[in-house]
């Protein structure tokens, strides 16, 4: 793994004109060198922790010698993995400043940029098919709506499964968390009738009964709006809601019950008990699904993509797709691409890092996610 | 006395059921009332531009007799999922035990290895059809033209396209089945290692014996949430591949969205969506039925 490292720290900063002698096996001999030392740190490796995994006894060296070598061998597989996990987004930034020439080039490959070019970033702005401000604020304005409606109706719902008694509880419960089970397609098919502004199906089969939905007609309001995005989130129905209100239930299972129940006694209604007792003692809980409901919106694809079908509402990720599935292949601008990639991350992982304890919170506490 | 507390359960079930209201209005109009649509919509014909018109069974005899598309992209992703679900398990139980350690700076490693998961999905996508790229691609420079080593065309060639897709997928995946193994892991009560320990049991003895029995119940978890998932398995490949290279990683999903938002059968789409809805629901009892065998649940102590 060490060796692995080595070798990518001297292709990325080195002189890779080193070893450029062939050799009789058809490889140059830094080719032949470096594979052979990886080849052995890796076999090392591997024997390390199968040493580790199978002694009872050890046959040499005292207890603090095996630990600290144990504790080498961890180390070592750690960093090597880190590597394997940073590279590609190292090499999404890399791209991104690189001009359209070095993007192409194979030999000498390079995966720093010569000259970090900053005008790329500014470039995606000046695209005339797309406006990447309005993309943005297109997705912000999704994600923090989505937002507060998540995470309102997740404490709200969560608070009646959690703490209120009433008959057929366990039943409702059981039937939100299977609604988990229901593929999206499912759900978004019937969604595009009912907001598409084809409503036929209510009008002729159940005649003036559903006549209201002709509010829907509107093809204008209905069709190519956000509504298709945002609605359902208000009812706890859209595809991870229920994921969010069972992380708020079981927050609230764990907040005692002496508190709520001194609420009661004091005659306050149990809107007020959520309002002012439950919901102060919840703010970690809420916090975690305010990152996951961030981190889904931000990066939701497929119901942007059905139901967002003019260019000016599209959001972040739709553009972002264009960059490989509408050009063809061999005109692609990668360097673009990829610095659209860091623009549509960047805020993202800003977030990670303020908040890293609570996106592992949320998933722990839920143990589901996408 | 019996009054006033009748009274009380009373209010509070009315409250319990105001609570869950808002929860209850969506589900009904858009869970359950999409459901039932498609299973009603699944036997007619409808383009959306005029009412359904009942078709009998005519959808479902064409789907099962006369459509290739579907056959290829059932067995595709039935083949995704197989090679995907058991990687996640396998690695993201590993990681989890590597990083499950109070060695110094752990916890930056574990970012390291959630970073990923927190990236959107579609620019996952974007950076590894880049990094997958047959020609200008990081893979490939990195193995062959530093090592010698031949990389497969892992987006252009037939039978690499789904090992291309799965690798991204276990990228930007690991980082959640690690947190959730390590969760476990955490909760495995050392007296357990003691004992096994005094019994001379050694490290490898204890992980096969001890951990995997107790963390069982994760691993089962980790399968379920990850048949769900990636049976519905859509931005990758719609990105990675657009269904290529020869319709090798067309998957059910992806078919189902062309039937419906290409060609806007939606007739045909609702009958191909009730299957699916139907596969996951089997699949999932299936693994449920398996895990009250396979699974070990810890009795809590008295």
């Amino acid at each position: 793994m060490i060796a692995t490292i080595l070798w990518l720290g001297l292709v990325v900063f080195g002189d890779r004109s080193i070893g450029e002698q062939s050799t009789p096996l058809g490889v140059t001999s830094g080719e032949l060198l470096w594979t052979i030392v990886i080849a052995a740190n890796w076999v090392l490796d591997l024997s390390g922790v199968a040493w580790m995994l199978s002694s009872r006894i050890p046959r040499w060296g005292g207890p603090r010698l095996r630990k600290r070598l144990a504790a080498i061998i961890r180390y070592e597989l750690m960093i090597g993995l880190s590597v394997l996990a940073l590279i590609p987004i190292f090499w999404m930034v890399s791209t991104s400043l690189k001009t359209l020439p070095e993007t192409y080039e194979v030999r000498p490959y390079l995966l720093l940029p010569r000259e970090p070019q900053w005008g790329n970033y500014s470039y995606l702005f000046t695209f005339e098919r797309f406006n990447v401000l309005q993309l943005f604020k297109n997705t912000s304005l999704m994600t923090a709506v989505n937002l507060v409606a998540n995470v309102g109706i997740a404490s709200f719902v969560g608070y009646g499964f959690a703490r209120l008694r009433f008959p057929g509880r366990n039943l409702l419960f059981m039937l939100m968390l299977s609604s988990l089970m229901v593929p999206f397609i499912v759900r978004i098919i019937p969604l595009f009738v009912l907001f598409s502004g084809n409503t036929y199906i209510f009008q002729d089969q159940l005649g003036q009964v559903f006549s209201w939905t002709v509010f829907f007609e509107s093809r204008s309001w209905a069709q190519n709006t956000y509504m298709p995005l945002v609605v359902p989130e208000f009812f706890g129905a859209a595809g991870s809601s229920a994921l969010y209100i069972f992380i708020m239930r079981q927050y609230f299972l764990t907040i005692p019950h002496e508190l709520i129940e001194a609420g009661r006694i004091d005659g306050a209604s149990e809107f007020a008990i959520w309002r002012r007792i439950v919901l102060p003692q919840a703010v970690p809980a809420m916090v975690a699904v305010t990152i996951l409901s961030m981190q889904g919106s931000w990066g939701a694809f497929i119901e942007p993509l059905i139901f967002l079908r003019k260019v000016d509402l599209h959001t972040l990720s739709i553009w972002l797709s264009s960059f490989r599935s509408v050009q063809g292949e061999s005109s692609i601008q990668w360097q673009f691409g990829m610095a659209g990639g860091v623009l549509v991350t960047l805020p993202i992982f800003i977030i990670f890092l303020l908040f890293q304890r609570y996106f592992v919170a949320g998933i722990s506490l839920s143990g589901i996610k996408g | 006395m019996r009054a006033p507390r009748w009274t009380i359960a009373r209010r509070e079930a009315v409250w319990g059921f105001i609570f869950i209201s808002p929860w209850v209005l969506g589900f009904l109009i858009f869970n359950l009332g999409p459901t039932v649509a498609i299973f009603a919509w699944g036997f007619s014909e409808y383009d959306i531009l005029q009412a359904p018109k009942f078709a009998g069974l005519k959808n479902y005899i064409e789907i099962f007799t006369d459509d290739e598309k579907f056959l290829k992209s059932l067995a595709n992703t039935a083949i995704y999922v197989g090679l995907l679900v058991p990687c996640q398990v396998v690695l993201g139980f590993l990681l989890a035990v590597l990083v499950n350690t109070k060695l110094r700076l752990v916890s930056l490693f574990r970012a390291f290895y959630f970073l990923p998961t927190v990236m959107p999905l579609v620019v996952a996508s974007v950076v590894w059809a880049w990094v997958l790229q047959p020609e200008l691609g990081l893979l490939k420079f990195l193995l062959e033209d530093t090592m010698g080593i031949p990389t497969p065309r892992f987006l252009v060639d037939e039978m690499w396209s789904k090992p291309g897709i799965v690798i991204l997928t276990v990228w930007s995946s690991i980082g959640v089945q690690m947190i959730l193994f390590l969760a476990a892991l955490q909760a495995v009560p050392p007296h357990l290692y003691e004992a096994a320990e005094i019994d001379g049991a050694s490290p490898f003895r204890k992980l096969i014996h001890v951990t995997v029995p107790l963390v069982s119940p994760t691993i089962f978890l980790v399968i379920i949430i990850g048949i769900i998932n990636s049976f519905q398995v859509f931005t990758t490949a719609f990105v990675l591949t657009g269904g290529g290279p020869l319709d090798s990683t067309l998957f059910y999903v992806l078919y189902l969205w062309r039937k419906a938002f290409v060609s806007f059968e939606f007739g045909y789409a609702s009958a191909l969506a009730t299957i699916l809805f139907f596969i996951i629901m089997v699949l999932t009892a299936l693994s449920f039925w398996a895990s009250r065998r396979l699974v070990h649940y810890e009795q809590p102590e008295s």
